[in-house]
């Protein structure tokens, strides 16, 4: 499969410490991935490193079919937002994007306008930024990463800091971007459940390490429904629950049976248990968030 | 390169900093007229006063700290030339103090809020991202010349009326040539600190006291350690140091001061800009 963008073994160190370890992220054109990791867990190291604002320690990546130096020619079709937006503060959004197109001797007439309607921005004229709200100012930084119609956007914590309604603009935003323009998006975020509805394919990253790369569905279907049993013999609850025709389910401790079909059968699941006096416990329905399902993988708890 | 020194430019004419640096430029200019008009005052009252400044006048070679600046004691009765009027103010380094403050200002802007990451992915060599700025403060450096020396001739002008003469020679130009050079050479320099330490204040501070003239202890320690070793160079640093190449070259200056200026002027500028150039390819931006 021919991907749009590809790492290597890419790799990061700075002293003893490896920031970004071994990672190979896979890429498709029109993706919208997700880059999912706690502070401090190597998401702005590595899409620094993407764009081209560091090297890597070892490694490389694969950007259009290129790699080594030819792939870092291919960076003027790359939009970034690292970090925070980097905008001047006496200046207007209009005087901002100018400076950018300016770098990228871009000529044509009405590019600004356009990218500020796209963002949002349209309206604020001469306003200095510094006088921008915070949700403006990171419209701003992503009009930025959109001047020269680059193919491949890479957002670090877009929605950092912004109240619901700038995530739902910005992830509109982002989404129309994808479908109207086909723009690849690389996006981080360890807000987890923002990331999960926009997002079509995820990389988790815990400690540098990539841990795990999904579609939307692996992860649906991950984080899928099922009957939490909670028994006092899970090896005689077994036996019932074959005898009852399920076989979709898992054993995962001494006292609790996750059952993955007939969502809807807990009265006759429980019937069956008691005809073979087995005691149930508890039985409910659930089903596991995409934050849980982060948590088991990367084992803790802390700064998600 | 060219699009980034378009970018350069119109991002130094849309700063606040560099008109507020152009005004204070113009008001140095006034400010320094007026001082040179209490000294011309100073020196018609007092005597003795007069004989000091007329020997000061004559032997301005003496390493000093502060700033300061000359005054020609004849222009107490006599017609005061612009241009050299101009000349001492240039030389005085008051100028020089506005442009570390501006090149420290300007060069560090796009490392200090993050606008640097928006563009040094996308270009192939980020190291001109140093040549570009250094050309659009070269613009600067030249404008606040020309406005330092046109508001010196006004003020004069305005001041002491048609006792004021211009006397444009060959001597000017090559003093200004020079103390143009000399001028970007400390830009160069301050580009080269703030892209070294990331800091503005440091590189800020650095060059006032360079151009203060309180790197003395140190260019004398040095060339202390150099008169010990090799007694027979008379080695002396600080004429090859910009600070003191500001202050020493002034118009109608011997050819081998003017010389020595350009070159070290254009040497500072020249690996300055390479050293820039270099650190900010090879940096991982921040």
């Amino acid at each position: 499969m021919k991907y749009l963008l590809q790492t290597n073994s890419l790799t990061k160190q700075y002293g003893r410490q490896k920031a970004v370890n071994a990672v190979n992220i896979h890429i498709r054109q029109g993706d919208i991935y997700g880059l999912i990791g706690r502070n401090g867990a190597g998401k702005t190291t590595l899409l620094k490193m993407l764009s081209g604002l560091a090297a890597p320690t070892e490694g490389d990546f694969t950007l259009y079919g290129k790699s080594g130096k030819e792939a870092y020619r291919c960076l003027s079709r790359v939009g970034t937002l690292i970090e925070r937006p980097g905008i001047y503060p006496n200046m207007s959004a209009a005087e901002n994007l100018r400076v950018k197109c300016l770098a990228m001797g871009i000529r044509k007439k009405g590019e600004i306008e356009e990218i500020l309607d796209i963002v949002g921005l349209g309206d604020t004229g001469k306003k200095k930024v510094k006088n921008f709200s915070l949700g403006m100012k990171q419209r701003l930084g992503i009009a930025l990463a959109l001047v020269g119609n680059p193919d491949l956007v890479i957002l670090d914590e877009p929605i950092n800091g912004l109240d619901p309604q700038g995530i739902a603009e910005i992830r509109e935003t982002l989404s129309r971007l994808n479908s109207e323009r086909n723009i690849t998006f690389i996006i981080s975020s360890h807000i987890l459940e923002e990331l999960s509805k926009i997002a079509t394919h995820y990389g988790i990253i815990h400690d540098g390490v990539l841990l795990q790369e999904l579609t939307r569905e692996e992860l649906l279907a991950r984080c899928s429904e099922r009957i939490e049993l909670r028994t006092d013999d899970t090896r005689k609850a077994c036996t019932v629950l074959d005898e009852i025709g399920i076989t979709e389910y898992k054993v995962v401790d001494a006292d609790t049976i996750h059952i993955f079909e007939r969502l809807n059968d807990s009265g006759e699941i429980t019937m069956a248990l008691a005809r073979n006096q087995v005691k149930t416990m508890g039985i409910t329905v659930k089903n596991e968030a995409l934050e849980d399902y982060y948590l088991n993988l990367t084992g803790g708890a802390v700064n998600v | 390169m060219f699009n980034l020194i378009r970018m350069d430019v119109y991002r130094m004419f849309h700063s606040i900093s560099t008109w507020v640096i152009l005004i204070f430029t113009a008001g140095l200019a006034v400010f320094f007229i007026m001082m040179t008009d209490m000294d011309l005052q100073a020196i018609a009252d007092d005597q003795q006063y007069a004989r000091q400044m007329e020997a000061e006048y004559e032997d301005n070679t003496d390493t000093q700290l502060g700033i300061y600046s000359d005054t020609n004691p004849q222009w107490v009765s006599g017609d005061i030339d612009a241009a050299e009027l101009a000349g001492s103010g240039i030389k005085s380094g008051l100028l020089t103090l506005l442009c570390i403050i501006f090149a420290a200002l300007f060069m560090s802007a796009e490392q200090k809020n993050g606008y640097i990451k928006n563009i040094a992915g996308q270009l192939p060599n980020r190291g001109v991202l140093a040549l570009s700025k250094m050309t659009a403060a070269a613009l600067q450096v030249f404008l606040m010349m020309a406005v330092f020396a046109a508001v010196i001739t006004l003020s004069a002008m305005i001041l002491w009326g048609d006792r004021v003469c211009i006397r444009v020679s060959a001597d000017l130009f090559a003093f200004l040539g020079v103390q143009y050079l000399l001028n970007l050479g400390f830009v160069a320099l301050i580009q080269l600190l703030c892209v070294l330490t990331r800091s503005s204040a440091f590189s800020m501070t650095a060059g006032i006291l360079m151009i203060m003239g309180l790197t003395v202890p140190f260019y004398s320690a040095f060339n202390r350690v150099v008169l010990h070793f090799r007694p027979e160079w008379n080695f002396d640093i600080s004429r090859y140091m910009l600070e003191q190449n500001i202050v020493q070259t002034g118009l109608g200056s011997a050819g081998d001061i003017l010389a020595r200026g350009c070159a070290v002027g254009c040497g500072f500028l020249l690996m300055s800009t390479l050293l820039a150039i270099l650190i900010v390819k090879k940096r991982d931006v921040r």
